[in-house]
């Protein structure tokens, strides 16, 4: 059907089914989304993950620390990188001529049967191994945050487009009749990109993230005013209702059936909102598994950290409620955490941050694991970009150096929703500044995420300004290899 | 027939002239239309084959181009001819397109379906018709042709006939006219924004004079909020917000375009002159300050103030997002295809793009972090309040050096106490304590101390800081920029910045064998008080805004220079560590780190020189210093001189608001244009000089070889798409929908106008009207079209669902802005002040922290300012407020031609239980309880009709008076939640419990679909 007829057809049944709430449900459901009509991408594949959940480390988490050993850079520690290597990197802050190559006191360890390697900073991950699928070779060009944070988010590096969640929104709407589809989850300081790492772009409103908040509602406009208990809520929306209805009988609009609709789904989500974040019915196992409640560290020492904000626990909260959304159908959970732009002091807040998101994220997947969600549920975990082999304000003060932006290779980690557990992919030279084998783009990433939940991510296309858009902009190969 | 305006008689000869032609035309019999190419054939190879067979050179197969006539009939390297007119056989086009081989098939099955049996037909009968071209709609010149002849019955000007005559050929009628509440409140709506009071409403619905539709129309066109309600469709295609956008996202003073936009729509100003002062006003010769102002049109790109950015990378992203935001708003076509390769379908090379991009690539902004150029604006408001100040500040500066005896006695008291202590225990002697211990973290508001060095210190007597300053190792400052902020702990606040660049470091006002000490005097004294924890801070960035290593012992410290003019000095030295590069947000470490010194001011040796001295020994400079010094901090003044410091305070912080405006490049600083290759701008290709598009070239055309020859190019009589667009734009904000759908897409893959000759009679009413936008909309909201009713109708279910013949008018949601302002009219609250800086209502917690700009503190606005409209707004771009954008308000980044109107849960939630809402709905039950009524009955429909023009039926009444007895009753058994609903203002005279009921009344009524609905 193209657009006209879409609308005709939704026209005509909203239109001839006004007798009391006898309305066709698809049709208010489509007229919900907005006006805007869409011919969602052709789903052809098998979908494999009806959700996803993007755990997203705002100011590029060092590789180098976490998942790619390089041996060899302690025998190179203190050498600059020829201009060869260099090429036409290009770096916020470290000069290539004078920058140093800086090893990682990290030590790496082999996990589970596949021997994946991980850093000592992620013991909890090591755990679940076998189910992570680790992206070493992923390739950007933006090396400033926002630009490259859009990047990640949305294909590419320009605003006023939509992320990838509120893509996959926009062509497979919510399994949640109560809830949004898209969903974000926010811990510790802000990030660079704030909001527009979660809006819809040229795609209509209803597909950006909703934030649920740490503080207060936790959906903004939530609770009822002051006085307004249940009852007489529920005596003025009746009213409201009523009154709407008889506007609907004397006009005719479907739009006004879709706003008593809109009414009464926002009621819905009164009860269900409060509901998904009331974590008592959860076990105390449960808990303690993600850390909901354990004890934020000692932050001497560690500059760059805000105690007071209470990363750990929440944190560990939102992995949680990632869980409970995507059990309550919720399509895309997004998770920000910023605060990983370690251009100094890199040992001190890296192990502080691994900190935070090691145990939960671990304990995320395992749950998932043992729910039978985590076949559906794709978890994905990166930043935008890596960190440069080079020391930054390695003269000055050593002990408090760190590293620079590098898009030119970072590392990503993935599990569930139909990805190959214990695969290590890609490969870096052996200083960790270029991918050598099997680069991945942003857009391969989202085309493979796209192809996880059956969508075609050449077809899945939206006209704005007399152009079809993706979300893979001019490129994107689907990666059969992690598709287990 | 009426048709109203200057050109009456004209018209009405014209029109029966054409008339006649128009009707032989219809009852002529006529053979199936023939295949027009521009309508049935062009869009179809738009959608279908120019993907690979278009303009771009990289993408196109076989060598064929289907998008130029001579290119698609000549002969191919295969020997085939495309299309060959006559010749269905030979023409290789129909073989490929119905080939039922894969191998064969056009489009292959790779690049989408095949075409069905309607669209090879057509392609059949184009090509039997003889394949005949045509250039694309619309380039084509203006052209209404003949005005449709209809019966005078319901035709009230030249766009009814456009609209009558398709709708007579389709067998079908017009509505009837909306109800005279529903015309009034439609009016209001469309050109103010605002809901009709019900005395107008009364007013308008009995007034039966014939003209009393019209005068009702001027004076909405006359009124101050027609310039607000249409400035901010034209913000959106600006993409107007306060803030630069990317990663720190910081503030940027651009409202005075705003208040520019919305007085040139309140004169009128000729959309053409509009045009050309918005992308071209600093070229114009002698430009006003008005002109130079409206080229902040273009400044509203975002700056990249990220640390370690390419500036160029992000002046060459401005000048892309103008290139792209001209070519859609002006000409309803994208061009940004055209950035990286050839365009697909609109034959825009990517050397036209780069032509374009040469003719914005003169400005001399570049990205910088203070955005300049700017442009100081004094505005009339400005200057009142500065001569007010001033004043103000006179008259209390005199106050305080009144003699006056009580004074005196005080002052001899002190000066016995200082002459009884030893020289340095002297009153007034000890003004600061260090005192880091206590002290870590941020400050208890949430606020940071920003990045740098400093420390902490209390006062131990009220001080006032007259001068900031800081003691360097070196006599200058060489290629930094040093700034010095004094925060007061507890609320978080700056208290001052003072920042010290190489060239403003002056001279040094005290030197010794180490340190030169400079010193910024304050035009405000800044008032510390006793007992309360103050920060200081040092930091300096290099010219790439990289922090500084701070060296050792300079840098850091900090001077005040006290009421008395005595100096006090610390230093925040760090003992035996090593220099340390600051990190952002870890001030709070850093001062723990080392041990600052720091050394305690005295009463100077002047003034104890003279305290010193017998009065009548003393020089009569002598005693008015040392009277002046005692002044400066006795009690007995302490209210005045508070004072004095508030007003000073408010002078300090009034500033002519300063906006990046377009500043063209000298000649010898202009820059050389090359093609980027693939889009990036370090790949320079082949040079380019400024051009338009060889598309839309003409011969009558003016060449374009600058921002304000291209300027005057699109408002040029000869280009016929500038005023298309312009109408199909005005047309949609009338009627909900455009002529042409697509508003962002005027090119071959966009939709065609449903009416062309409307749309071209409109574009010709425009352009030769004098651009007159005001005249236009006065011409289509007079027209019989506009007045239909919107109601639905069951017989065009089928027929017309998306209302292509303008059946009937419009219904649809009216924006974010204005779904606040319905609320805060209908319920009395709304500050109806027009123009000036954008306002911070409400914000939830949270919200404006999603981004780290860690300056950023949003002050919620406080007394009449907290109920500005919708539109004043402050719009950060990484934390925009969620009222605004739940509704769909654009997200303000790049342009924005048309709004999504979305009916969301969430949105629903904004009007139930939002905090303005809520107050609206407290303000509206006030306010109907204030009103003079017989009963409930009647009350109630006096607060409907604050909402809601027409009058309620009595089934809705009763509805509503159901809810109210309920309420009231539900009320009456729960005090605390009548008193908690009542909220702050309270319930006046009438008992909480009635309030309540009256509020649950009003919210309800609020919600009503019909308030947020034009119809």
């Amino acid at each position: 059907m193209n657009s006209d007829q879409q609308i005709r057809h939704r026209a005509r049944r909203a239109f001839l089914t006004s007798s009391a709430c006898g309305l066709g449900a698809a049709a208010v459901e489509s007229l919900l989304q907005g006006e805007t009509p869409h011919s969602a991408g052709t789903a052809r594949f098998r979908a494999r993950a009806k959700a996803c959940i993007f755990v997203f480390m705002a100011g590029g988490p060092s590789q180098l620390d976490l998942f790619d050993s390089k041996p060899k850079l302690k025998a190179l520690q203190g050498q600059t990188l020829s201009s060869e290597m260099v090429g036409d990197a290009r770096f916020a802050f470290i000069k290539p001529a004078s920058a140093t190559l800086m090893a990682s006191p990290r030590k790496f360890y082999r996990h589970g049967e596949s021997g994946m390697e991980l850093s000592e900073l992620l013991p909890h991950l090591g755990s679940c191994a076998d189910d992570l699928l680790l992206v070493r070779s992923m390739q950007g060009e933006q090396f400033n945050h926002h630009p490259a944070q859009l990047a990640m988010q949305c294909g590419v590096a320009r605003a006023g487009m939509p992320t990838a969640g509120a893509w996959v929104t926009y062509a497979l709407g919510s399994e949640s009749a109560n809830l949004p589809g898209y969903v974000v989850l926010t811990a510790g300081r802000g990030t660079s990109g704030g909001a527009t790492l979660y809006q819809s772009g040229f795609l209509p409103t209803p597909y950006s993230g909703v934030l649920f908040r740490n503080v207060g509602e936790p959906v903004l406009n939530l609770d009822n005013p002051a006085g307004v208990a249940r009852r007489q809520q529920a005596r003025e929306l009746a009213a409201l209702t009523d009154l709407n209805r008889r506007a609907y009988e004397r006009v005719g609009d479907p739009r006004i059936a879709a706003r008593i609709k809109s009414y009464e789904l926002a009621g819905r989500m009164q009860l269900a909102a409060p509901e998904l974040t009331d974590l008592s019915d959860e076990s105390e196992q449960t808990l303690n598994a993600y850390g909901v409640l354990r004890k934020e560290p000692d932050p001497n020492g560690m500059r760059g950290t805000f105690p007071h904000l209470k990363t750990y626990q929440a944190f560990a909260r939102n992995c949680l409620l990632a869980r409970r959304m995507v059990e309550r159908g919720v399509r895309f959970v997004n998770i920000l955490h910023a605060s990983w732009d370690q251009h100094r002091n890199l040992d001190g807040n890296l192990a502080y941050n691994a900190g935070v998101v090691d145990q939960p994220l671990a304990a995320l997947i395992n749950d998932l694991k043992q729910r039978g969600m985590l076949d559906e549920t794709m978890v994905v975990w990166g930043s935008e970009f890596g960190r440069t082999p080079m020391g930054e304000n390695l003269s000055s003060n050593p002990s408090a150096a760190g590293r620079d932006h590098h898009p030119s290779c970072f590392s990503m980690l993935l599990a569930g929703g139909g990805m190959r557990g214990g695969l290590t992919y890609g490969k870096t030279n052996d200083v960790g500044f270029r991918v050598e084998k099997d680069p991945v783009s942003v857009n391969d990433l989202h085309a493979t995420l796209l192809h996880q939940f059956g969508i075609d991510h050449l077809r899945l296309t939206y006209r704005f300004q007399g152009r079809d858009f993706r979300l893979t902009d001019v490129a994107g190969r689907v990666l059969g290899d992690w598709v287990a | 027939m009426k048709i109203p305006g200057v050109h009456n008689r004209l018209l009405v000869v014209l029109l029966s002239v054409w008339g006649v032609l128009a009707l032989v035309r219809t009852v002529t019999a006529q053979p199936p239309p023939p295949v027009q190419f521009a309508r049935d054939v062009q869009p179809l190879l738009a959608e279908k084959c120019l993907r690979c067979h278009g303009p771009d050179p990289q993408a196109r197969a076989a060598s064929l181009r289907l998008d130029r006539e001579a290119d698609a009939k000549r002969v191919l390297t295969s020997g085939h001819r495309a299309v060959v007119p006559g010749d269905i056989s030979a023409s290789e086009l129909l073989t490929r397109v119905r080939s039922q081989n894969a191998d064969m098939r056009m489009p292959p099955p790779e690049e989408g379906p095949a075409l069905d049996a309607a669209q090879i037909a057509l392609l059949q009968r184009w090509i039997q018709q003889g394949a005949k071209w045509q250039r694309h709609w619309a380039f084509l010149p203006i052209d209404p042709g003949a005005l449709p002849m209809l019966p005078a019955d319901w035709i009230r000007n030249p766009v009814d006939a456009f609209i009558g005559f398709r709708l007579q050929q389709a067998g079908q009628t017009p509505s009837p006219a909306a109800t005279r509440a529903t015309l009034i409140k439609r009016l209001y709506y469309d050109l103010v924004g605002l809901p009709p009071a019900p005395g107008d409403v009364d007013a308008f619905v009995k007034d039966d004079s014939p003209t009393a539709y019209e005068e009702l129309v001027d004076r909405l066109l006359h009124s101050p909020h027609f310039g607000e309600r249409w400035a901010r469709h034209w913000l959106d295609k600006a993409r107007f917000a306060d803030t630069n956008g990317y990663e720190s996202d910081q503030t940027r003073t651009i409202w005075p375009f705003r208040d520019w936009v919305i007085q040139a729509i309140n004169r009128d100003l000729a959309f053409d002159q509009f045009t050309v002062e918005q992308l071209a006003g600093d070229m114009l010769p002698n430009a006003t300050e008005e002109q130079l102002l409206a080229t902040a049109f273009h400044r509203n790109t975002m700056t990249n103030a990220e640390g370690g950015t390419d500036n160029e990378e992000f002046r060459v992203a401005a000048v892309v997002d103008r290139v792209n935001t001209t070519m859609q708003v002006w000409m309803g076509m994208t061009a940004g295809c055209a950035q990286c390769h050839d365009h697909k379908y609109d034959a825009i090379t990517q050397q036209n793009y780069y032509e374009l991009f040469a003719v914005f690539n003169q400005t001399a902004d570049a990205d910088s972090n203070d955005n300049a150029p700017l442009l100081a604006t004094l505005t009339q408001e400005f200057q009142a309040e500065s001569q007010r100040l001033d004043e103000a500040i006179a008259a209390y500066e005199a106050a305080l050096r009144e003699e006056n005896p009580r004074l005196q006695a005080a002052q001899k008291a002190w000066e016995s106490s200082v002459r009884a202590a030893p020289a340095d225990e002297a009153a007034g002697a000890s003004v600061l304590a260090y005192d880091s211990s206590t002290v870590r973290g941020a400050p208890a508001s949430g606020g940071d101390y920003g990045k740098g060095m400093g420390l902490f210190f209390t006062a131990n007597r009220v001080v006032d800081v007259t001068a900031l300053g800081t003691a360097l190792r070196e006599p200058k400052i060489t290629g930094t920029t040093l700034t010095i902020q004094l925060f007061d702990m507890t609320s978080g606040q700056v208290l001052q910045k003072v920042d010290f660049t190489p060239e403003s470091v002056g001279e040094p006002v005290d030197k010794n064998a180490s340190q030169f000490l400079y010193l910024r005097p304050l035009e405000t004294a800044i008032r510390l008080q006793p007992n309360r924890q103050y920060a200081i801070v040092g930091s300096g960035y290099n010219q790439q805004n990289r922090y500084l290593n701070v060296d050792k012992s300079s840098q850091t410290g900090v001077t005040f220079r006290d009421g008395d003019g005595s100096l006090t000095h610390i230093d925040s030295k760090y003992g035996g560590l090593p220099p340390q590069t600051v990190d952002p947000g870890s001030f709070a470490n850093n001062i723990a780190y080392g041990g600052p010194t720091f050394k305690f001011g005295s009463l100077s040796a002047e003034l104890r020189g003279i305290v010193d001295l017998p009065e009548a020994e003393r020089t009569a400079k002598q005693r008015k210093r040392l009277a002046q010094y005692f002044r400066s901090w006795t009690p007995e003044l302490a209210s005045r001189r508070e004072r004095l410091t508030q007003l000073r305070k408010q002078r300090s912080s009034l500033a002519a608001p300063e906006t990046p405006i377009l500043r063209e490049l000298p000649g010898e600083q202009r820059r050389k244009t090359h093609i980027h290759v693939r889009g990036d701008f370090r790949v320079p290709g082949a040079p380019v000089e400024p051009a338009v598009p060889a598309l839309f070239v003409s011969e009558s055309l003016p060449a374009v070889v600058d921002r304000l020859s291209l300027a005057r190019w699109l408002v040029d009589p000869g280009n016929p798409l500038v005023a298309r667009v312009q109408c199909n734009a005005i047309w949609k904000n009338l009627f909900g929908d455009g002529i042409v759908r697509t508003m962002d897409d005027f090119g071959v893959r966009g939709e065609r106008p449903t009416h062309p000759r409307l749309l071209d009679y409109l574009a010709g009413r425009l352009r030769d009207g004098g651009w007159s936008r005001k005249r236009l909309i006065r011409e289509v909201v007079l027209s019989a079209t506009y007045r239909q009713s919107s109601l639905y109708r069951p017989d065009f279910v089928d027929v017309d669902p998306t209302n292509r013949l303008w059946h009937r008018q419009g219904r649809f949601r009216v924006e974010a802005e204005i779904v606040r302002d319905l609320y805060l009219a209908a319920s009395g609250l709304l500050t109806r002040k027009v123009g000036g800086a954008s306002v911070f209502p409400p914000l939830p917690p949270g919200i404006a922290q999603l981004n780290y700009d860690r300056g950023f503190t949003w002050e919620t606005s406080q007394g009449s300012d907290r109920y500005r409209r919708g539109m004043y707004t402050f719009f950060k771009r990484t934390a925009p407020h969620p009222n605004l954008m739940t509704l769909d308000s654009p997200e303000s980044n790049v342009v924005c031609l048309a709004r999504n109107r979305s009916n969301t849960p969430l949105g629903a939630l904004v009007t139930l239980n939002n905090e303005v809402y809520v107050e609206a709905a407290q303000a509206l039950a006030r306010r109907a309880l204030l009103l003079s009524a017989v009963d409930d009955q009647d009350r109630l429909v006096q607060s409907w009709r604050l909402c809601v023009p027409r009058i309620p039926t009595a089934g809705e009444l009763q509805r509503l008076h159901l809810l109210l007895v309920g309420s009231r009753k539900w009320y009456r058994n729960r005090p605390q939640d009548a008193r908690q609903r009542v909220g702050v203002q309270g319930a006046a005279g009438d008992a909480a419990w009635e309030v309540a009921a009256w509020i649950a009344v009003a919210r309800v009524i609020l919600n009503l679909d019909e308030v947020t609905t034009r119809d």
